[in-house]
C-alpha cells in the first residue's frame, strides 16, 4: 500500500516539475485576525517565507513541492497538500491546546517545547490575573513543581523567597535569575512590575537553561514576558477590582484578664516570695499580689504581713482590674481594603502592535499601618516587516509602602507589632485618664508603647522601579540572522524613618539625640546595564536535518549606591521631613550622621547555542558559555559553562504513529554545567583582604580596622551545580490527558562552607572557602486532565508536585557549623535543625527532661546535647493542584497549594506558654499548663525552672491552603452585540488564602526561614472586580 | 554584501571581548586592599585609634558583677545575662554568651596590635615630626597588647600558678589561619612583661601639664604594671610601682562634689587611663536600658555595705519610682547611659599598695593602714582612721573596700578568684539558693573557652569543668 502512496507521489512530483507557479495566501488565528511572521515552508524543500504584517505570502514554488507547512510560535503548525490548479491557499492557525505544543521563553530565545530538552513550567496569565498580591512572585506557589515558594511574610507588596529544586548554596543565596523580557533584573524587587501585565512565566529547572546563563543560572532561571499588542483592532480596555484583606485565625488562644489573674496566683503559690514587686499601684502580677491566698506583702525590700486594710486594698483593685479587657487584636489589626484599577490600550495596525497599561493599586495592610500604593505604566510596541522585527519593552513603576513603626521580629525589646498584641495583658487598658495611650517602661506595656509610635512615627519606602528593553532581529536571508537585546533595570528606593519627639519611646530615650526625634532619610539605587549581541544560521537540509546555530556575546554591568542621612531635634510641627530637624552643635550634641557606600560589578561572556534534529524525531541541543567576572581572584576569573540535550519524540515513531491511545511522547534527557554568581556570599570584591576606614570608632576618634566581612580569599571560585534531567511529556486520550515527569539529579561541588577561625586571628570568626558538596535529587510532576471539553462545558483537573531530597555530602577539610538554630552537617539537608531534645517534665518535682545524646534522660540542660533529629525548615514536599469548570460564560477555578515534612521553630511558644515569663508579667495562651504539684501531668515545666530552647518548640509547618477560589461570568458575544460598544465584558469574585489546614500553632506556617519570630502573617482576601474593553 | 554584514559583528564580538579582560580588573571603592591599609604615620595613629576602640573594659566589668555579688536581677529584665547571673555558663553561644565574649573581644584588640606594628617602620613620613611619632605609636600598641593578654589571662586560667600550661595563646604577629596552642602562664606573663617594658623605654616622661588619661604613657603603663604585680603576688614590685604612680601626684584622690563628677563625666579626677564612649551607651546599658528599664539593680549586699555618711553610696546607686538602679554608669551631659569607662584609676593603686604591705613576708601593716585611711578618709564623712590588728585584718578590710570602691570596675570576680575565695550572694539577691553561693576556687572561676574557639582551632585545650 505504502508504495503505491509512493509511486502516485514521484508521479505527481514528475508531473509538477512541469508547472512551476506562485503561489499565495493568507495566515489567519483562530479569531480571524492575521499572523504576521508565520513560517511558510515548502515540505522537503529549504524554500519558504514569512508572512508580512497582514498576514499575507507570496511563493515561488520549486520543483516537486506538494505540501506546505504553515507554523508559527504558539500556534499549532498545519501542513496542506498542493493541488494542481489552486493558486491561493489560507489558513487558520490554531493556539496550541496543550502545554506539550508550548513555546519556552528561554530568555536568550524562544523555542518549540518539542525542540527544548530541558525541564520548563509554565505559568500562564490566565493563573496570575487579578491575585490581590503586589508581587508577583508571591503568586507562583503551588504553580511550577519543583518551585518552593515561601511567601516570608505578608506585609503588602514583600517579595516571597523562591527556591528551585532545593538549596543550591549553603552560605550564599538560592535566588533563581529572573529575566523580564529577555532583560535581567533583580531577584528582590517586584513590587514595582504589575502582575497583570504579565503574560507567561517560564520556570527553566534544568542544565539547558543554567547554561545559557553560565555562571549565574544554577539556581534556575524565571523568566517573565509581558502582553504584547495583538494584530487587529485597537481596543480600549478598564479593570477595576475592590476587595477587603482581614485577619488570619490564630491557633494561640490569649488569656482573658480573669484566667491571666488565676494563672499569676497559680504562679504566685509556686514562687511565693520572689515574684512580688513593691507593694501598691500597679504590681507586675495583681493576680498574686492582691491575692487572699497570699499573706505577705513587700516593703523597702522586705516582706511584711498583709494588714486587713491591705487585704481590703487588695479586693478593689482586683475588682477594678477585673473590669478591664483590653482585647488588643482590635487595636494592631483591622481590615484593609484593596484596589486595583487599571486602564490599557491594545492592539495592532499594520505592521505595528502596541500593548500600553496604566495601572493603580491600592493596598492595606492588616496590621496598622501597613499598606502599599503603586502605579505603574507599561508600554510595549512591537514592529515587524519581512525581515525585521523590534521589540520595545518598558515599565515604569512607583510604589510607596508603608511599614509598622518598628522592627520586626525583634522580640527581645517586646516591641514587634505582632507579638506585643499576644503578650500584653489584658487587663493593661490601652489609654491613660487623660486619653492618651497607657505608654510606659516594662514589657507589660508593650502593646499601648507600641501605639503610641504607631500614631505619630513613620517608617515608609519611595520606590521607582524601571524595566526596559530593546531587542532587534534582522533575517539576512532565511537562514541567516543577527540581532541584539539590550536593556536596563533601574531601581531606585527611598528609605525614610520618622521618629516623632512626642512619642513616649522617643522622649523617654536616655540618648541626648534619639530622644529629641528623628529623621532618617536613604536613597539606595541600583543599576543594571545589559547587552547582548547574536548571529546565527539555520536551515533544513534534505528534509530530514534541521539545524540552528547561535552565537552570542554579552556585557552586564551593575551599580549600586547607598546614602543615608539622619538628623535630631526634629519639630513636631513639621514632622516627616528632614527640614524639621536642628542642626547639631557642641551645645546640643545633635550631630547628623550620614554614610553610603557604593560598587560595581561586571559580567563578559560568549556564548554559543546549537540545535540539530534529525526527521523532527530526534534532536541534540548543546551550548556553551564561557563567563568572564570581576567578582573572583585573577586566576578564576574566566571560566567555561556548558550542556548537551537530546530529545526523542516517540510519538513520530511509526509504532505510535496514529495511535488512539498515546497522541504525544516525548523523553528528554539533559546534562550540564553551571554556576551560581548572582547568590555569591562574598560580594563584589569579597575576595580581597579588605580594610575600612572608620570615622565613627566608639571614642569619637577615626580608625583603619580590617573589615570583618572581608577576610579575603585568595582562592574563591564559583559553585559549581551539574545538573542531570530526565523527563517525559505526554499526551493521551485525545490530548486530553497530558503531563510530564521529570527526575533530577543537581550536584553542586566547590560549594562554600564556613571555616571558622580562631578568634586569635582577628574579628572575622569563619572564612567561606569552597569545599563542600551537595545534591539535591527529586521528582517532579504535572498533570492534567480535561474531563469534559464541549463547547459550553469544560472541565478541567490539574495536579502538580514534587519532592526534593537534598543532602550534603562533604564539607571537605570544614567542620559542621551552625547556621541560625541549624548545624550544617555531612549527610543531612541544610536548614537541619540542632536542639536539645525535650523529654517532658519530671511529674514529682515539675523539672524539665531532656535527653541527653545517650537517650538517656537527665535534668540537666546543656548545649552539648544538642542533636539533629528534628527535620529541615525547607519542606521537601511541594506543590498544588486545582480544578476549573466552565459553563458558558461561567467560570469557576478553585487552586490549593501544599507545603509538606518542614519544621520550624516556634518561638512564640517560648513566650507565651512560658511560667518564667507569667512571671514576668506577661499574658499567656491558655494552653500554658505549668506544673504545680507532685504528680501533675503538665506540658511546661514549674516555675521553679528556666525555660530553654528545646525540641519541643521544633513544629511541624506542613500546610494545605486554598490559595485561590474564582468565580467569573463572561459576558456572550449576541449580547455584547446587542450592547454595541463593547467587545468583552468579565466579572468575578476572588478569595485569596480562604482556607488553610495546618498543625503549625505560631501565627503562619508559610515562613522563609527557620525560626519563627512572628512575621507578618499572610492575610486572607476577598475582591471582586469587572474587566470591560471596548 | 551580506558577507561583510557577518564580517562586522564578527569582528565587533572579538573587540569587545579583547575590551574584556581588562574592564574586569575592577577595584573597591569603599574598603581600601590590605597592601594600602597603611601608608603614613597618620594611617598608624588611626590603626592605633581602633586598637583603643577595640579594649573593651565594659565585658570585664559585665562579667565580674554578673557572675559576683556586685548586682541582682533588675525588675524589668527579660532575660539578659541569666545564665551568667545563675551561674549556669557553659562554652555555648546560648548561655555563654557573656563568658565568652572576653575571648574574642580581647584577641581582637591584640590582632588590631599585630595588623598595625609591622607597619611602624617602613609608612611614610608627610609631616614634620611624624618620625617622632613613631616610637609613641608603638608604645601604647604594645602596652595595649599587654593589657589584652592580662585581661585574657584572668578570664580564662586558673588564679596565677607560673607553671600551669593553661595559659592562653601568645599571639604576637597577625594570623589570619592560625591555630595556636595555648602557652603557659609563666610564657604570658613574660610576653605581658616584655611588651610592657618596652613600651615604657620608648615613652617620654609625663608630667601633669603632658599627662593624657585618653592614651596610654609612662605611668598609666606603670600603673597596669602594679596591677599584674599585684595578680603574680609580687608584693615588693606592686608596693614600687603603686607608689611611682601615687607620687607622680597626677592624679590625686579627690572627695565631695569632684569624685562625684568622675562618675558623670564631668571630670576626669582620679582616672588614669579612661576609655572614650563618644556617644555609645555601651557601657550604662548594661545595668540600664536607655528608656530606663533596670535590667540589674546593685545588689542588696552592696547597698547594705555602705554607711550613711559614704559618698559612695549615692555616687554609685540610684532610686527612682521604687527601682534601685546603678548610678555609676548612669547619665552624662552626653546623654543618658552614654559614660566612658573607667579603666585604671588612683584608688585602685592605694588599694593594691595597702594590700601589698599587708602581704609582703614581713607585713607593713601600719603603712597598709595608712593608704586605706587615706582613701577611705577621701570617701567618708568625718570619717575617723581605723587600726588593724593583723595582716589578715588589713587584707580582709583592702578586699571589702576593693569591693566597695571599685564597685562593677570589673575587679569582683577576680578578687575573689585570686585569694581563693567563694563568692556568697544574699538570700535576699537571688531568686534561688542554687546560685547564692559559688564555692571557693570553683571550676567556673576559670571561664569556658568558647565552644566556637575550641571547634576551629583544634590546639586548643577547653578549660576542665565545662562539658
Amino acid at each position: 500500500m505504502k508504495k503505491v502512496v509512493l509511486l502516485i507521489a514521484c508521479m505527481c512530483s514528475v508531473l509538477m516539475l512541469f508547472a512551476q507557479r506562485t503561489i499565495s495566501g493568507r495566515v489567519l488565528n483562530e479569531k480571524g485576525e492575521p499572523v504576521p511572521s508565520a513560517s511558510v515552508q515548502v515540505r522537503g524543500s529549504s524554500v519558504g517565507t514569512v508572512t508580512g504584517p497582514d498576514g499575507r505570502y507570496t511563493l515561488a514554488l520549486p520543483a516537486g513541492a506538494s505540501q506546505l507547512e504553515f507554523s508559527n510560535v504558539g500556534l499549532t503548525p498545519q501542513v496542506v497538500d498542493l493541488r494542481e490548479g489552486v493558486s491561493v491557499y489560507s489558513v487558520s492557525l490554531l493556539p496550541v491546546t496543550s502545554n506539550l505544543e508550548e513555546v519556552v521563553v528561554t530568555g536568550i530565545g524562544r523555542t518549540r517545547r518539542s525542540e527544548y530538552a530541558g525541564a520548563a513550567s509554565k505559568v500562564t496569565e490566565k493563573e496570575l490575573r487579578n491575585v490581590p498580591v503586589g508581587s508577583f512572585d508571591q503568586m507562583l506557589q503551588g504553580r511550577a513543581p519543583g518551585l518552593t515558594v515561601l511567601s516570608g511574610n505578608g506585609q503588602p507588596g514583600s517579595t516571597a523567597t523562591t527556591i528551585l529544586r532545593g538549596p543550591t548554596s549553603i552560605t550564599g543565596g538560592s535566588t533563581p535569575l529572573y529575566i523580564i523580557d529577555g532583560m535581567p533584573v533583580e531577584g528582590d524587587a517586584f513590587q514595582g512590575i504589575n502582575p497583570n501585565d504579565i503574560a507567561t512565566i517560564d520556570v527553566l529547572k534544568d542544565a539547558t537553561a543554567a547554561a545559557m546563563y553560565g555562571s549565574r543560572g544554577a539556581a534556575g532561571v524565571i523568566v517573565v514576558t509581558t502582553k504584547r499588542g495583538a494584530s487587529g483592532k485597537m481596543k480600549l480596555g478598564i479593570s477595576s477590582q475592590f476587595g477587603i484583606k482581614g485577619k488570619p485565625d490564630f491557633k494561640y488562644d490569649m488569656m482573658t484578664t480573669g484566667e491571666l489573674l488565676k494563672a499569676q496566683e497559680d504562679l504566685g503559690l509556686q514562687l511565693p516570695n520572689s515574684t512580688l514587686t513593691t507593694w501598691g499601684n500597679f504590681p507586675t502580677l495583681p493576680g498574686w499580689q492582691y491575692s487572699r491566698n497570699n499573706p505577705n506583702k513587700l516593703v523597702s525590700g522586705t516582706l511584711v504581713p498583709k494588714t486587713q486594710t491591705d487585704f481590703e486594698f487588695g479586693d478593689r483593685q482586683l475588682d477594678s482590674i477585673r473590669g478591664v479587657n483590653t482585647n488588643w487584636y482590635d487595636y494592631f489589626y483591622r481590615n484593609g481594603t484593596f484596589s486595583n484599577n487599571e486602564i490599557s490600550f491594545s492592539g495592532g495596525t499594520g505592521k505595528t502592535r502596541l500593548y500600553s497599561n496604566l495601572g493603580v493599586y491600592n493596598e492595606q495592610g492588616i496590621n496598622k499601618p501597613s499598606d502599599m500604593k503603586r502605579v505603574t505604566l507599561r508600554s510595549n510596541m512591537d514592529y515587524s516587516d519581512e525581515k525585521l522585527t523590534f521589540s520595545l519593552s518598558s515599565n515604569i513603576g512607583y510604589t510607596r509602602r508603608n511599614f509598622q513603626s518598628n522592627a520586626l521580629n525583634s522580640f527581645a525589646a517586646f516591641v514587634n507589632p505582632f507579638f506585643v498584641p499576644m503578650v500584653t495583658p489584658e487587663y493593661i487598658g490601652a489609654y491613660r485618664a487623660d486619653g492618651k495611650y497607657n505608654v510606659g517602661t516594662g514589657i507589660v506595656y508593650s502593646a499601648p508603647t507600641q501605639l503610641d509610635k504607631t500614631q505619630y512615627d513613620r517608617v515608609y519606602n519611595d520606590q521607582i522601579k524601571a524595566v526596559l528593553s530593546m531587542s532587534v532581529n534582522y533575517n539576512f536571508t532565511r537562514n541567516i540572522y543577527a540581532g541584539f537585546v539590550t536593556g536596563v533595570d533601574f531601581r531606585h528606593t527611598q528609605n525614610s524613618t520618622y521618629n516623632d519627639p512626642r512619642v513616649f519611646d522617643t522622649y523617654s530615650n536616655a540618648n541626648v539625640r534619639t530622644k529629641t526625634g528623628a529623621m532618617t532619610e536613604g536613597y539606595n539605587r541600583l543599576l543594571l546595564l545589559n547587552a547582548r549581541a547574536y548571529a546565527g544560521y539555520k536551515n533544513t537540509f534534505a528534509s530530514d536535518h534541521d539545524i540552528d546555530v547561535t552565537v552570542y556575546g554579552e556585557y552586564l554591568r551593575t551599580y549600586s549606591k547607598l546614602l543615608t542621612a539622619t538628623g535630631f531635634g526634629i519639630d513636631p510641627r513639621r514632622p516627616n521631613t528632614i527640614a524639621a530637624i536642628t542642626a547639631g552643635n557642641a551645645t546640643n550634641q545633635l550631630y547628623q550622621t550620614i554614610g553610603g557606600g557604593k560598587s560595581q560589578n561586571v559580567l563578559e561572556s560568549v556564548m554559543g547555542n546549537a540545535r540539530y534534529t534529525f526527521k523532527h524525531k530526534y534532536t541534540i541541543t548543546g551550548t556553551y558559555r564561557y563567563d568572564g567576572t570581576s567578582k573572583l581572584p585573577e586566576q578564576n576569573r574566566l571560566k567555561g559553562f556548558w550542556s548537551i540535550g537530546g530529545i526523542w519524540d516517540a510519538s513520530r515513531e511509526a509504532f505510535l504513529n496514529g495511535s488512539a491511545v498515546v497522541n504525544q511522547l516525548r523523553v528528554k534527557l539533559s546534562y550540564g554545567q553551571s554556576a551560581n554568581a548572582d547568590n555569591f556570599p562574598y560580594g563584589d570584591f569579597g575576595y580581597l583582604p579588605l580594610y575600612n576606614t572608620q570615622s565613627n570608632l566608639i571614642s569619637g576618634n577615626i580608625g583603619i580596622i580590617p573589615n570583618a566581612d572581608a577576610p579575603g580569599n585568595p582562592l574563591a571560585e564559583w559553585e559549581y551545580t551539574n545538573t542531570t534531567n530526565f523527563g517525559v511529556e505526554f499526551g493521551m486520550f485525545k490530548n486530553r490527558f497530558y503531563g510530564d515527569v521529570q527526575l533530577y539529579n543537581k550536584a553542586t561541588n566547590n560549594l562554600f562552607a564556613q571555616l571558622s577561625l580562631s578568634a586569635t586571628g582577628g574579628p572575622f570568626g569563619s572564612i567561606d572557602v569552597n569545599a563542600g558538596s551537595m545534591y539535591n535529587r527529586g521528582i517532579e510532576y504535572s498533570l492534567n486532565y480535561d474531563v469534559i471539553r464541549n463547547r459550553d462545558l469544560t472541565w478541567t483537573v490539574s495536579v502538580n508536585g514534587a519532592y526534593n531530597k537534598n543532602r550534603v555530602t562533604s564539607l571537605g577539610s570544614v567542620s559542621s557549623f551552625e547556621a541560625g538554630t541549624s548545624l550544617i552537617t555531612v549527610g543531612l539537608p541544610i536548614g537541619s535543625h540542632y536542639e536539645v531534645k525535650w523529654a517532658g517534665v519530671d511529674a514529682s518535682t515539675g523539672a524539665p527532661l531532656y535527653y541527653d545524646l545517650n537517650g538517656k534522660v537527665t535534668p540537666v540542660y546543656s548545649a552539648a546535647n544538642r542533636v539533629q533529629d528534628y527535620g529541615t525548615w525547607i519542606p521537601p514536599y511541594t506543590g498544588g493542584f486545582g480544578s476549573t469548570l466552565r459553563y458558558k460564560g461561567f467560570d469557576f477555578s478553585a487552586f490549593f497549594s501544599y507545603a509538606a515534612k518542614g519544621y520550624r521553630v516556634n518561638n512564640l511558644e517560648f513566650f507565651v506558654e512560658s511560667p518564667n515569663f507569667l512571671a514576668q508579667g506577661i499574658n499567656q495562651a491558655r494552653s500554658l499548663n505549668f506544673w504545680k504539684k507532685p504528680g501533675d501531668v503538665a506540658a511546661t515545666q514549674s516555675p521553679l525552672y528556666q525555660n530553654q530552647f528545646t525540641s519541643k518548640l521544633i513544629q511541624d509547618a506542613s500546610f494545605l491552603r486554598l490559595r485561590n477560589v474564582t468565580l467569573s461570568y463572561t459576558m456572550p458575544q449576541s449580547v455584547l452585540e446587542k450592547l454595541k460598544h463593547f467587545s468583552s465584558i468579565r466579572v468575578y469574585v476572588l478569595g485569596q488564602n480562604l482556607l488553610t489546614w495546618t498543625k503549625w500553632k505560631g501565627l503562619d506556617p508559610e515562613d522563609d526561614n527557620n525560626i519563627s519570630l512572628s512575621e507578618y502573617p499572610n492575610p486572607r482576601a476577598i475582591t471582586a472586580g469587572i474587566d470591560i474593553s471596548f | 554584501m551580506r558577507n561583510k554584514k557577518i564580517y562586522f559583528l564578527l569582528v565587533a564580538s572579538v573587540l569587545m571581548l579583547t575590551a574584556c579582560k581588562k574592564d574586569l580588573a575592577l577595584q573597591p571603592t569603599d574598603s581600601v586592599d590590605e597592601t594600602k591599609a597603611f601608608e603614613t604615620v597618620d594611617d598608624l595613629q588611626k590603626g592605633l585609634n581602633a586598637a583603643y576602640a577595640r579594649y573593651s573594659r565594659p565585658v570585664s566589668m559585665y562579667v565580674s558583677a554578673l557572675a559576683s555579688d556586685e548586682v541582682k536581677f533588675g525588675p524589668d529584665n527579660g532575660g539578659s545575662g541569666q545564665f551568667t547571673y545563675r551561674l549556669q555558663y557553659g562554652t555555648d553561644g546560648t548561655t555563654g554568651g557573656d563568658v565568652l565574649t572576653g575571648f574574642g573581644s580581647f584577641y581582637t584588640l591584640i590582632d588590631q596590635v599585630n595588623r598595625v606594628l609591622p607597619n611602624i617602620e617602613t609608612v611614610a613620613a608627610v609631616n614634620p615630626g611624624d618620625d617622632a611619632k613613631r616610637p609613641v605609636i608603638k608604645a601604647q600598641l604594645l602596652a595595649l597588647r599587654a593589657i589584652g593578654h592580662f585581661d585574657l589571662l584572668n578570664w580564662y586560667s586558673k588564679k596565677y600558678d607560673a607553671a600551669d600550661p593553661l595559659g592562653v595563646p601568645v599571639m604576637v604577629k597577625s594570623e589570619l589561619l592560625g591555630r595556636p596552642a595555648r602557652n603557659t602562664v609563666a610564657e604570658v606573663l613574660a610576653q605581658i612583661d616584655a611588651d610592657i617594658q618596652t613600651a615604657k623605654s620608648l615613652l617620654p616622661d609625663v608630667t601633669a601639664g603632658t599627662f593624657a588619661d585618653l592614651s596610654l604613657n609612662k605611668i598609666s603603663i606603670a600603673a597596669f604594671e602594679a596591677r599584674v604585680a599585684l595578680y603574680k603576688g609580687d608584693w615588693q614590685k606592686a608596693i614600687d610601682l603603686a607608689t611611682t604612680v601615687i607620687g607622680s601626684g597626677i592624679k590625686p584622690l579627690v572627695t565631695g562634689d569632684d569624685f562625684r563628677g568622675i562618675w558623670t563625666d564631668v571630670n576626669t579626677n582620679e582616672t588614669l587611663f579612661r576609655l572614650r564612649y563618644e556617644n555609645t551607651a555601651t557601657l550604662g546599658t548594661l545595668w540600664t536600658a536607655t528608656n530606663g528599664n533596670v535590667i540589674f539593680s546593685p545588689s542588696d549586699k552592696i547597698n547594705n555595705s555602705y554607711d550613711d555618711a559614704d559618698i559612695r553610696k549615692a555616687a554609685y546607686i540610684g532610686n527612682a519610682s521604687g527601682k534601685r538602679y546603678v548610678n555609676k554608669f548612669y547619665t552624662s551631659s552626653r546623654g543618658g547611659r552614654i559614660v566612658d569607662a573607667k579603666a585604671i584609676r588612683t584608688a585602685e593603686m592605694y588599694l593594691i599598695r595597702a594590700e601589698a604591705y599587708a602581704r609582703l613576708a614581713t607585713p607593713n601593716i601600719a603603712a597598709g593602714a595608712a593608704d586605706l585611711n587615706a582613701l577611705r578618709a577621701k570617701r567618708i564623712t568625718g570619717y575617723n582612721d581605723e587600726s588593724f590588728g593583723s595582716a589578715q585584718a588589713l587584707i580582709e578590710a583592702v578586699l571589702q573596700e576593693r569591693f566597695k570602691e571599685l564597685f562593677l570596675e570589673g575587679f569582683r570576680f577576680f578578687d575573689l578568684k585570686r585569694q581563693g575565695l567563694a563568692m556568697q550572694r544574699n538570700s535576699s539577691d537571688v531568686d534561688s539558693p542554687n546560685w547564692q553561693t559559688l564555692p571557693a576556687n570553683s571550676f567556673r572561676f576559670t571561664l569556658p573557652i568558647p565552644q566556637d574557639e575550641i571547634l576551629a582551632n583544634p590546639n586548643m585545650v577547653p578549660n576542665p569543668g565545662y562539658n
